[in-house]
Parts: C-alpha cells; structure tokens; sequence
C-alpha cells in the first residue's frame, strides 16, 4: 500500500468499512508513515470536531417540553391502536404489541427499559469500551490471534456462553482505555472481532433494572451493554445489531444462572 | 428522539419546522411499523421516514431540485485535499460544514455524526451505495476546502461558496 492508496481508504478505514485484510494492509502503512499517521489523526479530528458540535450544540438539541408532549401523545395513539385491534383477532392483538414495542423502542431507543441514572452511564461507558474496542482489539488482533486456543478455560468461562462452533475466544486480559480498567475478553466470529468488556458497576449507575439491555451504535460498532450481578458488561462489535444483541442476550441470561 | 431531531434540524435550520417534522415521523412510523424489520436499525428506519417526509415538505414548497449538474461542477472544484489549520475549533467545524452544499453535508453527517454505515445510508436515501461513497468522499474534501479558509484567513462570507454559480 503506498500513501495514494491510504488516502483513498482511510475514511473507509475510520468508518470500520474495510474488510479485515484491508486493515491490515492499513496498519502496515501507518507503522512506517509518519505522513499518513499525521492524516489520519487530521481526519479523525474533524469527525469528532462535527460529531462533537451537532451532539453538544444547543441548537441541535431537542426542547425536553416538546419531547415530552409527542411521547404522551405517540402512547396515546399506540394505545389506541392496540386497544382498537385488540378485539378483532389474536393476530392482530400481536400486531397491536408490536406498534407499542417498535414505538417503545423509538422513543428509548433500547430492548427493556434501563432507568435514566443506568442509561446514562451505560452510554457513557460505552463510548469508552466501543474506544477500547479499536484501540486495543481491533489495533493489536494479529498479536491475538497468534494466541489463539491458548486462553486458559476458567479465564475465558464468562464468555463461554456465546462460544459457537463458528467462534473462538482468542485473548482475556484487564487494559486501561481513557482511565477505565476494563476486563476485555476478546473473540472471533467468522471475520468479526467482538470484544466483551466488564467493569464493575461500583453503584455509580444509579437504581435500574438489571438485565435491560441497551443498544447502540457507537464510533462505527454495535455496543450492546447491560448490568447484571454488579458488573457492567458491553459486547461490541461490528455484527449487525440483531446478532450483538443476541449474543448480549445469551451473556445476561447465563449471567442470571451462575455460569 | 433526540436523534432524530438533530438530523431534523440538520435539514430543516428551523425548530418549529424541525419540531413538526419530528413529530411527522413518528405519527408515520407508528402508521407503517409494518415496514420495519424486527433487528435493523430502527434509527436507520426512522431517518429514512424523516428524509421521506422532508421530502415531502420540500415539495408542496417547490423548492426540491435537481443537482447532478451541481454534482459535476463541484467534482471539477475539489481536486485536491487542503491542509487545515493545525488546531480547530467545534464551531469552526459547524460553521464550514453549514457551507458545504446540502446533498454532501447531509452525508456527512450521517456517516459522521449519527454513525451510520454507508449501507443504511444508501437505504435512507434511496440511492446506491457507489453514491453515497462518493458523495462522501466529496463531501469531506469540501469540508476540509472550507476549514482551509480558516487556515488563509479568509472570513466564509466573503468567500464564494463551493459550487455556486457566478
């Protein structure tokens, strides 16, 4: 790869919407090329710089009275679509619930309902592991995947549960991302690095209920996070997010039951 | 909610308009939630209503137009990438990317602000995703034309916009 190459796909790069070798192909380029290191860091900047201004700018920011009052009336309505459906058929009645689940999603944007203290955190937290996700992960996964099969069982026996025939736990250590020790479990599905990221939950996250799972979309990975046991746990990826919920899914319920 | 908002008034520079269309979308993805597919991006799907019912909106005021002849002044515009100044500020970046024609800001925006990836975008839009990586890639080199301003220290008002016609 020579720098006229890196330019053309370092946004593709910074989007995570290169396939694995490609990447590689990156990171070899960026060791040896301090010029590129520089751009890249330039191009990473105005993106946080835009993303930072439409997300933290007043402007942009939705008027809480008039979110309140279209989030009355949207449960209004979808009540009133499921109470009108609900006499007609059981199908329909099941049509009814989906109106109130993908409004409920829309309007919170998670699979259960975390409380607002828990919600917070969670995002905030997840910033930080989707961070930890790309510094670590994503950044050192040839030196992983040369230890792969060599995680010792009980180390890798929280994220057991997730374990398919089509993946494999490559590394577990505890690393540092932003001040933040988190304990990243490291796997590989097909060509998708997942990351599962506990830290513990240290009462900061306010009441809520445990096992609510969040999802979002964060730095370009699915961040799936939840709080079970007094540990926080975020699995990113860059799976669809059906399938990093699901596997978020499979790790609260295990985690419910001891594994 | 919030999301969806932000992108509202991405689009629209006006809150009540923006408030209005807010609320559009989602009375509209209440009506269609048979459109959505359980386990895709629901915040995908509810932007893609929003585009919609902009649309719309743009319509009734006449004001959609065509841009492919814009598309291939500004392709001619932006052939090289600028450096920019050593340190940017939030609003610097705002500011010159307000002045980047609409069809690649709002790329730009939703790659790099809202995170989406360029195949939700390409269904958002409705357009293919050879287009939405190339609009972005000119959109970003537009941006970074306007943050070079700074760096020359021209103001934006008194610089022609990209692609403006004499």
């Amino acid at each position: 790869m020579n720098c006229k190459d890196f330019s053309e796909l370092a946004d593709s790069y910074l989007s995570d919407e290169l396939a694995v070798e490609s990447n590689h192909e990156i990171f070899a380029h960026l060791e040896s090329c301090a010029a590129c290191r520089n751009e890249l860091s330039v191009r990473r900047e105005i993106r946080e710089k835009a993303r930072g201004a439409m997300r933290l700018d007043g402007e942009f920011g939705i008027d809480p009275v008039f979110a309140g009052r279209l989030r009355a009336r949207l449960a209004d309505s979808a009540a009133r679509d499921a109470g009108w459906l609900g006499w007609r058929s059981a199908g329909l009645a099941f049509a009814s619930m989906l109106v109130v689940a993908v409004v409920g999603f829309a309007l919170f944007g998670s699979f259960g309902n975390p409380s607002d203290g828990l919600r917070a955190y969670l995002v905030e937290k997840s910033r930080q592991a989707a961070g930890d996700h790309h510094y670590c992960a994503l950044d050192k996964i040839a030196r992983w995947e040369s230890n792969a099969g060599k995680v010792q069982p009980e180390k890798a026996a929280f994220v057991r549960p997730i374990e398919q025939p089509d993946t494999e736990v490559l590394e577990v250590h505890d690393c540092v991302f932003e001040g933040v020790v988190f304990r990243h479990y490291i796997l590989r599905r097909g060509k998708a690095i997942i990351s599962v990221q506990q830290i513990p939950d240290e009462g900061k996250s306010g009441i809520g209920a445990d096992n609510a799972i969040l999802s979002e979309r964060e730095s370009g990975v699915q961040v799936a996070s939840f709080r079970n046991r007094g540990q926080l746990v975020f699995v990113v990826s860059d799976l669809s997010e059906s399938e990093n919920l699901g596997m978020a899914r499979i790790l609260s319920d295990s985690v419910k039951s001891p594994v | 909610m919030a999301d969806v908002f932000r992108f509202a008034m991405w689009l629209t520079r006006d809150r009540t308009v923006a408030e209005d269309l807010t609320q559009e979308t989602f009375e509209q993805a209440l009506k269609s939630f048979r459109s959505y597919e359980l386990g895709t991006n629901c915040k995908a799907w509810l932007i893609k209503i929003l585009y919609h019912q902009n649309g719309k909106r743009l319509r009734k005021m006449n004001r959609l137009r065509l841009v492919e002849d814009l598309e291939e002044m500004i392709a001619e515009t932006v052939a090289f990438v600028p450096s920019v100044p050593q340190r940017i500020t939030e609003t610097e970046v705002l500011d010159a990317l307000r002045i980047v024609p609409k069809q690649y800001s709002q790329i730009v925006v939703l790659a790099d602000v809202e995170d989406f990836s360029y195949k939700e975008i390409a269904r958002i839009l409705g357009i293919p995703m050879g287009t939405v990586m190339s609009r972005l890639h000119r959109g970003r080199k537009l941006l970074r034309v306007e943050l070079a301003a700074y760096a020359r220290g021209f103001g934006f008002e008194e610089r022609k916009k990209v692609g403006e016609r004499k």
